[in-house]
């Protein structure tokens, strides 16, 4: 059966390494187009900033094809790439047997349906570990890199996707999380495709849900994994460029809101998200209504220290979708019926 | 005897209508049984219920005596399986589809598979795809003829073969079920391929089983009544079918012909006339056909 795995999908897992490849090639030839752009105006130390640099500006932030607008290029790649592998991977998973009725041919010799999917599952999903363990590491290397090394060390640092890793843009693309997400975007791959029985419409599905997901957990999910600081507003000893300064990077700014004043005793079950928005009702009275509820008002961050917490939390959870999911696919396949 | 395909009661309900239908039927081990019935009868239904690819919504299949469970192997140790739609990968080479039956199956006759391709003169290192629907029947067959079944469910078999290729498939498919002792269910919607080959013959129209029986009992059993023209149908006499023109009455008649006037012939019908004359008129039959049921081990309709 591990024979019969890999030749179905060998194809599909040539194209995806070739992907793969191909974006790490691009993120080193952006990186190598910093550092060269780094080196002329270290080779002539006038103290000035020379000609060379400025042609070395326009090299990187001038025209569509410059390196700043292929490194935005890239992290967009690196956000979408785990579902680009879902749908790649996970979809033909069981959709393109039964789009081709080779699940009558499969299912007739003499194995067990549940090992037919079983021995799929790890013979795709250990390769796609494996690749996007790569890629993680890789991203690692060359957003470090890319935006401290050459160029950005004259100019301060070069972000394309926000300054903080706990921000949306970084995060997805750092740590534990993208592993997740891509052996969660296989099972929803494999189990839409057993969903729909069609290739084409599990791949619309597979996008769709995945997009879905991916943003209810930055907007609604992962602010709350991890205890948030609340910086008040009226406390301009305490600015969110102390907070980073203080918590060795910069925040994830939430939004702002509520929260009951330090040492206040509040006589109703109402949060103070509630009651915040009470008073905003009363225009005037707003500040004498937070007063009157004992409330603070602010911003909320999620501080640099929380970055592995929250990795760890949201990877758990799109392992624990991702099992539910070839659970639901497992399912799926051994009540199918012609 | 055990029997090598036995249903019970089975029916398999598609949304509102009914794929098969209280379908009681069996096939005799070491038997070449042939199940006819236009298309949309249900012949592709009953197969897949037999293959564990689809799951009773009434009644049981059993294969030598056990239950078919989709989600378990019991049953695909006995059986090789052609589908209708002939589904094979199609960017596998030949060579690669006999590795996938190696794989796939704890007893595989390699020897076999090779025979039947080489028989048939299939090139092993050609893709699947670029073969003609012909030749990929054939590896479907070989994949089929690899697993050394006991039982073979043959879902049109030769339906995109030319007539020269059907006689030879036939022929050789005979031979391979006498030498092994297998037994084979297969279907067809022309009754003239069945016939030379087949002992036994089951009608299935209307998702039911109209009538069953070993080949010579069915012709035995039936005869074909003409003479002037008749408005009314003759009482006493079961009828299978009729037909008329403006001067003579033909009836399909089961049991033994009735005494009649000198002006009406008794003949013997072909089994194709048999058949015809059921799907003619698919509420005969149901209920009735242990009456004519000849064939050993063979059960009607109950």
């Amino acid at each position: 059966m591990t024979w019969l795995a890999f030749r179905r999908h060998r194809t599909t897992l040539t194209i995806a390494t070739g992907i793969v490849l191909s974006l790490i090639g691009w993120m080193a030839f952006v990186v190598h187009g910093f550092d060269s752009a780094h080196v002329t105006p270290y080779l002539q130390p006038t103290g000035t900033i020379g000609h060379d640099t400025i042609g070395n500006y326009q090299a990187i932030y001038g025209g569509f094809f410059s390196l700043y607008y292929q490194g935005l290029a890239i992290n967009l790649l690196l956000l979408a790439l785990p579902c680009l592998l879902g749908v790649l991977l996970g979809v033909p998973l069981v959709a393109a047997e039964l789009d081709d009725y080779t699940n009558r041919v499969a299912w007739t010799q003499h194995i067990s349906r549940t090992r037919w999917l079983s021995t799929k599952w790890w013979v795709i999903g250990l390769p796609l570990v494996i690749l996007s363990t790569v890629v993680v590491l890789v991203t690692q290397w060359w957003s470090h890199h890319a935006t401290t090394s050459g160029f950005g060390s004259l100019f301060g640092p070069i972000y394309f996707n926000g300054s903080s890793r706990v921000g949306p843009e970084l995060f997805s693309i750092t740590g534990t999380v993208p592993v997740a997400y891509t052996l969660f975007a296989l099972a929803l791959g494999a189990a839409i495709g057993a969903l729909l029985r069609r290739v084409s419409w599990a791949i619309v599905g597979t996008v769709v849900v995945y997009g879905v997901v991916s943003l209810i957990m930055a907007t609604a999910i992962r602010p709350d994994l991890a205890p948030k600081t609340f910086v008040a507003s009226s406390y301009s000893s305490s600015s969110p460029s102390s907070l980073a300064s203080s918590a060795g990077g910069a925040p994830w700014y939430i939004g702002y809101g509520y929260q009951f004043a330090p040492g206040s005793h509040h006589p109703t079950d109402a949060s103070a998200a509630t009651l915040g928005l009470q008073c905003e009702q009363l225009n005037a009275g707003f500040y004498s209504c937070l007063t009157h509820n004992q409330l603070e008002w602010g911003s909320f961050y999620q501080p640099d220290s929380n970055y592995w917490t929250l990795q760890w939390k949201e990877s758990a959870i799109y392992l624990i979708a991702s099992a539910a999911l070839l659970l639901f696919g497992l399912w799926l396949v051994r009540r199918w019926r012609a | 005897m055990t029997a090598a395909l036995e249903t019970l009661g089975l029916g398999r309900r598609y949304r509102s209508n009914w794929g098969l239908r209280d379908c009681s039927l069996t096939v005799r081990e070491g038997s070449i049984t042939g199940l006819v019935g236009p298309n949309g009868a249900g012949k592709s239904t009953l197969l897949r219920l037999a293959a564990g690819l689809s799951r009773p919504t009434t009644g049981s299949v059993r294969i030598f005596g056990e239950e078919v469970d989709p989600n378990g192997t019991a049953h695909l140790a006995h059986i090789g399986y052609f589908d209708q739609m002939r589904p094979l990968y199609a960017n596998f080479k030949v060579d690669e589809m006999l590795t996938f039956g190696r794989r796939l199956n704890s007893t595989w006759d390699d020897e076999a598979a090779r025979g039947w391709l080489a028989e048939f003169d299939i090139p092993l290192d050609r893709k699947v795809r670029k073969l003609s629907l012909g030749q990929q029947a054939q590896v479907a067959l070989a994949v089929c003829m690899g697993k050394r079944p006991d039982l073979l469910l043959l879902d049109e078999p030769v339906a995109a073969l030319d007539p020269l290729a059907r006689r030879q498939l036939l022929q050789t498919l005979l031979g391979s079920v006498t030498d092994r002792g297998m037994t084979v269910f297969l279907s067809s919607h022309i009754v003239s391929e069945l016939e030379p080959v087949c002992d036994e013959l089951i009608i299935l129209s209307a998702a039911k089983v109209q009538t069953s029986g070993s080949i010579e009992g069915l012709l035995a059993g039936h005869r074909l009544l003409v003479g002037p023209r008749l408005y009314d149908e003759p009482t006493g006499v079961d009828i299978v079918s009729s037909s008329a023109t403006t001067r003579q009455s033909t009836f399909l008649i089961r049991g033994a012909p009735p005494s009649l006037g000198a002006d009406w012939q008794v003949l013997e019908p072909s089994l194709e006339e048999i058949v015809l004359g059921y799907l003619a008129n698919p509420g005969v039959g149901e209920g009735m056909a242990d009456a004519t049921t000849t064939g050993p081990g063979m059960t009607g309709s109950a």
